[in-house]
């Protein structure tokens, strides 16, 4: 899902600044591409709880 | 004794009366107050604590009394730990403001009481979210190695220090590399223990959920000797383990040839540099390792650990972001607020991951005890450059030293980070990894590929004004 930074930053009670609305985009970007990976994955074990 | 002899030669010379601890800390003290301005390792150095704590070690010698495994060994902390009336710092300014903490954390408390002495505190990245502790607001950590270098992160006063030999034995945290990478720049060992196995009571979080605390040493025995001693339970830490106790340092020169060894391909050796391939060829040719070992999903694992990383980050600092965010490093707060940004089933899907790709890796551990991965794509790089070559390509330091490390930290497995050596001018490490609680394997394979000459810690000779 994509992110709209102003809806999530009002959402969170952030205030951005230009610059650094500038580099939060560029961050969500690259999470996005993280996540695309992970949902592209498909492990031979079902999801399931983590524990040591 | 050289300011490069081992904790445990420096532990038996004091035991033996040979010397005493107050003048392996001062000499420590002295290297430290000389030498330390270039490399930038601590933030904070207690000279007149340490000296104190240094005599009733030498009171308790002279007395007859056991001082201890670690009698005298200087040691020192990633300036997260908490330290007995010390703030806190967390490699920020914001926890400059807090009052001092109340008491020691165990693992120091543990050190201490086996006659290692405190130093102070170390430098990292801000948070603990960075893999080059080039800090805004302490200065970058120079690599020993090459001042012009960085020391890897966020651990990197830590494997500094050590490296420096301004310190035998630090203690770091390791969320995504923390140690490892710091520990393969800077050339010496690190050990980032299964998740859950010491108490992180003590230390400030980055990810609660992938969050270790371990030792950096300049040999495996000293490693071995600051993990048995961290060991134990902590009834005030609902994660850390009640698993009974499990000491390695008696177990170091039981032979390999039990050791089912792989080296892992794939993902761990698409991109990485010649000087990567070339650590984990020598480690693994040793080991007689099979070769080409897959770990299915590894790069999705990484992407995993770097969205959980923002997310529970974020969210951990939430507050500060909204009343504070000038007092953060800006790429910190960039990188936490996005993180927090993430929705929830974002994260819920990487949580979900999570278990299943436990389950794959488990499914590895009943063929191999041992993986071998390189610990950095590539050895220290310049700092104040935030880019270099990976694969061809121009790629973020920041986000790719962890490349390797990520994958494996992310499921919790215990690895040993090990200072190949290669030759080259500058170190490079290799991960040793085995199955969650065997450690034990580890520390077999690193000593014997100490033994073996494959593995060691080399002095920072091309500094040649750190050497007097």
């Amino acid at each position: 899902m994509t992110v709209d930074p102003d809806r999530a930053a009002q959402q969170l009670g952030l205030i951005l600044s230009s610059e650094s609305r500038a580099e939060v985009v560029k961050n969500l970007a690259l999470l996005a591409g993280m996540a695309a990976v992970v949902e592209a994955a498909q492990p031979a074990a079902e999801p399931q709880e983590f524990s040591l | 004794v050289s300011r490069f002899a081992s904790a445990a030669a420096m532990a038996a010379a004091v035991k033996g009366g040979r010397v005493t601890a107050v003048s392996l800390v001062e000499d420590a003290l002295d290297r430290i107050d000389r030498e330390d301005g270039r490399i930038n390792a601590f933030t904070q150095v207690l000279a007149g604590r340490a000296l104190a704590d240094a005599q009733k070690v030498d009171d308790a010698v002279k007395a007859g009394r056991d001082a201890g495994p670690l009698a005298g060994v200087p040691f020192a902390v990633k300036n997260l730990f908490d330290i007995h009336d010390v703030t806190t710092l967390a490699g920020s300014i914001i926890e400059a403001d807090k009052p001092p903490a109340a008491m020691d954390a165990p693992l120091i408390t543990r050190l201490k009481a086996a006659g290692a002495v405190l130093l102070g505190a170390l430098n990292m990245d801000e948070y603990a979210y960075g893999f080059t502790t080039e800090n805004s607001h302490y200065g970058p950590t120079r690599n020993p190695h090459d001042l012009t270098r960085v020391s890897g992160g966020s651990s990197g006063g830590s494997a500094a220090a050590v490296a420096a030999g301004f310190a035998a034995l630090t203690l770091g945290s390791d969320t995504n590399g923390s140690i490892r990478v710091p520990a393969s720049f800077c050339g010496v060992y690190g050990l980032k223990p299964t998740l859950g196995r010491l108490t992180r009571r003590g230390s400030y979080p980055f990810v609660h959920s992938l969050d270790h605390v371990g030792p950096f040493a300049r040999t495996v025995t000293d490693l071995a000797l600051a993990y048995d001693v961290c060991q134990g339970p902590d009834a005030l830490e609902p994660d850390c383990t009640t698993k009974p106790v499990q000491p390695v340092t008696g177990l170091l020169g039981k032979p390999v040839t039990d050791l089912r060894v792989g080296v892992l391909s794939g993902w761990f050796e698409d991109t990485a540099s010649p000087e990567a391939l070339l650590a984990v060829d020598l480690a693994g040719e040793a080991l007689k390792a099979k070769r080409g070992v897959i770990l299915k999903d590894a790069e999705a694992a990484r992407a995993a650990a770097f969205c959980l990383t923002g997310h529970e980050g974020g969210t951990l600092h939430l507050d500060d972001l909204r009343h504070r965010p000038g007092d953060f490093d800006p790429a910190t707060r960039d990188r936490l607020i996005a993180g927090v940004m993430q929705d929830a089933d974002t994260v819920a899907r990487m949580r979900r991951f999570r278990g299943a790709f436990l389950a794959q890796a488990m499914a590895l551990f009943e063929k191999i005890d041992v993986l071998i991965a390189p610990a950095t794509p590539f050895p220290a790089t310049r700092i104040g450059e935030p880019m270099t070559e990976l694969g061809g390509k121009q790629v973020l330091v920041r986000a790719n030293a962890g490349l390797y490390t990520q994958p494996i930290s992310f499921i919790g497995l215990p690895v040993i980070a090990a200072p190949v050596l290669t030759g080259a001018a500058l170190p490079i490490g290799v991960q040793l990894i085995a199955a969650p609680w065997n450690e034990e394997a580890l520390f077999r394979a690193a000593a014997f590929l100490e033994r073996e000459g494959v593995v060691g810690v080399t002095d920072p000779a091309v500094q040649p004004e750190l050497v007097h």
